[in-house]
């Protein structure tokens, strides 16, 4: 009997591990917008804190970034977990 | 120099050295600001003035900024270990990626604005924003101030005259830290004859 035909011929399937990739990312996700949101309820109770004439554009800046993290965490989200 | 209309009418008649040496008219505007007309407080009294609102130098963002430019490459270095990655998942990587740099840049911005130290007419205010889910708002009347000391630490330190201002009051284990502001010899001197004025009741 010849193993040498008989390796030539197997055929090795490695089991698809990219799912373990998915689950600390799906839980980095979620963290990212956490803490985002906690941000800026921070910043809110800051700006209260020491008020200034920039704080209008830190505030609004803190508002377009939680929005577009959030919107850019949940694309992201459903494209590794679609891929 | 500051305008004399700028300065607090209690303050115009006094010959303390802090009105000659504080300026705002040099690289530091927007770190540290001597008068400002546009800030205020919680809890600032109407009679009480602030004389110095100063920050933390750019310089401290170094390290953040570096950080952050290591999230965006973290993306690409997957995609080259994981060769077998389909295009949604690398782009979704990549975009998690710019999400958390971001992120990461503007919490430090954010940290940066928000942790001022505040020198009045009656106290030292010390704001320090540690994180999205801690803030500490620490202050000490000028009369309980016991001990002031700064130092310069490093080569950019010395580069940028960037030094730390280390305030003891009277309380125990109580000392202010103004972290990395520049001119800390100004705030130093500002905060001596400011304690003077006070002990001669002039404010």
């Amino acid at each position: 009997m010849d193993y040498g035909d008989i390796l030539g011929t197997m055929a090795f399937e490695f089991p698809d591990f990219t799912w373990l990739l998915k689950v600390p990312l799906a839980i980095l996700v979620a963290g990212i917008i956490f803490y985002n949101m906690m941000m800026l309820l921070r910043i809110r109770i800051l700006a209260d804190t020491v008020d200034s004439n920039e704080n209008v554009g830190i505030k609004r800046l803190a508002y377009i970034h939680t929005i577009l993290s959030i919107v850019g965490c949940l694309v992201s989200l459903v494209l590794i977990l679609l891929g | 120099m500051i305008e004399e209309k700028d300065i607090p009418k209690k303050l115009r008649d006094t010959k303390k050295s802090f009105l000659s040496t504080l300026s705002n008219e040099n690289g530091d505007k927007g770190l540290l600001r001597v008068f400002p007309k546009d800030v205020s407080f919680h809890g600032q009294d109407k009679d009480e003035d602030i004389i110095v609102i100063v920050r933390a130098h750019w310089i401290t963002w170094i390290s953040q900024i570096s950080f952050s430019l290591l999230l965006v490459l973290i993306p690409f270095l997957l995609m080259f270990s994981f060769t077998g990655l389909s295009l949604s998942l690398t782009v979704g990587l990549l975009l998690l990626g710019i999400v958390v740099s971001v992120t990461n840049t503007l919490n430090a911005f954010f940290k940066w604005f928000y942790s001022v130290n505040i020198i009045t007419t009656q106290r030292i205010i010390d704001v320090d924003f540690i994180n999205a889910f801690q803030h500490r708002f620490s202050e000490a009347q000028l009369e309980k101030i016991e001990d002031i000391s700064h130092e310069h630490v490093g080569f950019l330190g010395s580069l940028f005259d960037v030094g730390t201002v280390y305030i003891q009051t009277a309380a125990s284990n109580a000392e202010f830290e103004f972290q990395n502001i520049p001119r800390p010899r100004d705030i130093q001197d500002t905060l001596n004859d400011l304690l003077e004025m006070k002990q001669e009741g002039e404010i």
